[in-house]
């Protein structure tokens, strides 16, 4: 896809998903990806999740780019370049790093890369997924010490599909929500939203689906559609709840979306 | 006959003519209001609801030769006490109209102007600023202060701040929501005897307005969810309860 270089009067934006493995950072990512290409954005998808195989961005958005390596040191270079790149070309980028110890934590251990990039010009979005654990806000806690990886654009983003079902959700993240770590990100300036649960997420991202597919009957990769009662499930997620969410994230915090039926126009001429 | 001096109806022979006759006196008696004002203004003004519904349902609009025919039927004049034509009718009807926009923007403003001052009253959940018959609440520690900045200066034409559910949330600091067409106040999900998050020592008042905004306003959304399997859980019972006794 063609890139348009930004205005030079608006930031470019990195947005940068983190948090433990399995909390759903790379569903509120491709959700994200999917809606905001939906609406006329253009951005660089990153996908540096080399140990997820199953379900990454990738599967999802083929123009995203990959590290062809999965070795670490690898994988940091490979970063680096990319960074590089979005300073001097000055596009809107998303980050999928994956979980665990990933190279992304290594760089940042080793280099202070949210100011650096700030100095360039640079809007650094960091969006935390969390679960209901305390364990989840352990990325949290570990990013805010010491200011290592906390810009000012930070987005917590609380998973309401992990919450079991049955439970209240205000009961669910309530020992998170009073914690010390969410008080202190408060504090900052970070913001905090709820991505609403899609009971039959699994079915969709499993068939290599989009939403909007899944929810207009599409068949997917096993050949089947989704179920009766699951279309209008996606269709009430996709088209109701998630766009309230994406609403309350800062507008700036947000790759620039332009006209949808450009967007159209250009991916039918490709 | 004009609506200043409504001349009294002359008593009409048979069945159908009485009942005409009182068909016409409380036209008549409706119309009497402004002098100003044609009893033609004051019908319409009266009917606006019906003729609207009847308006939007046409593609033609109103037929107003057919109505002006009934008007004259009625007694019902232009200002200067002659027959209304179709043109007068239909400029009176635009008049109509513009009048009851006028009052339903003068309502609205008055009703978003007083949830706004319920809302900056500190003391807006005390019982003395409760009208009607109050009752002691069940649980045993009382509602707490309503904590928060000092009140702006009231402003004249202030314009309604109350905040439409799904818009930008965090960048407004008022704790007004609306859920189902009436104005709630965030402040009902605050936990007595619990110390909040805002709570904590240390935070700039900034801070804490930030803190409690999303805190509220997450406590708001999961209620919104939850509430679905128990409508009877203590929030609704609450709200309820604030209801009656605001529209009492």
């Amino acid at each position: 896809m063609p890139f348009e270089t930004l205005k030079r009067d608006r930031k470019p934006v990195l947005m940068i998903v983190v948090g433990r493995q399995r909390v759903g950072k790379t569903t509120f990512l491709n959700a994200l990806a999917q809606y905001l290409r939906g609406h006329g954005a253009s951005f660089e998808i990153w996908d540096a999740d080399k140990m997820n195989a199953t379900n990454n961005m990738s599967l999802f958005h083929r123009e995203a780019l990959q590290p062809t390596s999965v070795d670490p040191e690898d994988v940091k270079a490979w970063l680096e370049q990319r960074f590089t790149d979005l300073v001097e070309r000055r596009f809107d980028a998303m980050l999928d790093v994956g979980g665990g110890d990933t190279p992304l934590a290594r760089l940042v251990a080793e280099v202070p890369i949210v100011p650096t990039l700030e100095d360039e010009g640079v809007r650094v979005v960091v969006v935390h997924v969390v679960g209901p654990d305390l364990a989840d806000l352990d990325y949290l806690d570990r990013f805010e010490q010491d200011d290592l990886f906390a810009p000012e654009a930070t987005l917590i983003v609380m998973n309401g599909g992990l919450v079991l079902s049955g439970r209240g959700l205000d009961f669910a993240f309530q020992q998170i929500n009073d914690h010390d770590t969410i008080t202190r990100s408060l504090t900052k300036g970070a913001r905090i939203v709820e991505m609403p649960r899609l009971a039959c997420m699994g079915a969709v991202t499993d068939r290599g689906l989009t939403f909007e597919d899944a929810m207009n009957g599409k068949v997917g990769s096993d050949g089947r559609n989704l179920s009766l009662l699951d279309r209008p499930r996606v269709r009430k997620w996709w088209t109701k709840e998630l766009p309230e969410m994406f609403r309350r994230i800062p507008a700036e915090w947000l790759p620039e979306r332009g006209d949808p039926e450009r967007t159209d126009r250009t991916a039918a001429a490709e | 006959m004009s609506a200043e001096s409504p001349e009294p109806t002359p008593v009409a022979e048979g069945k159908g003519e009485g009942r005409r006759a009182r068909h016409h006196e409380r036209l008549l008696a409706m119309v009497a209001r402004s002098p100003f004002r044609s009893p033609l203004f004051w019908w319409l003004f009266e009917h606006h609801d019906e003729l609207a519904v009847e308006a939007a349902g046409s593609r033609v609009g109103l037929p107003w030769s057919r109505l002006c025919s009934g008007f004259a039927e009625a007694g019902l004049t232009a200002v200067d006490g002659t027959a209304v034509k179709p043109e007068t009718a239909r400029k009176t009807w635009q008049r109509v109209r513009k009048e009851k926009a006028r009052l339903r923007a003068q309502e609205a403003e008055a009703e978003a102007e007083r949830a706004l001052r319920r809302a900056q009253d500190p003391r807006r959940n005390m019982p003395s600023r409760m009208s009607g018959r109050y009752e002691a609440p069940l649980a045993e520690v009382q509602p707490r202060r309503a904590v928060g900045p000092p009140p702006p200066q009231p402003v004249s034409n202030l314009p309604a701040i109350v905040r439409e559910e799904g818009a930008d949330l965090p960048v407004d600091p008022s704790m007004i929501v609306m859920f189902q067409g009436e104005p709630l106040d965030l402040n009902i999900f605050v936990r007595p005897g619990v110390q909040e998050p805002w709570e904590k020592p240390g935070l700039s008042a900034e801070a804490r307005q930030h803190i409690k905004l999303t805190m509220l306003t997450l406590r708001f959304e999961h209620w919104k969810k939850d509430r679905i399997l128990d409508l009877n859980n203590p929030v609704d019972r609450e709200r309820k309860r604030l209801n009656a006794l605001r529209n009492a």
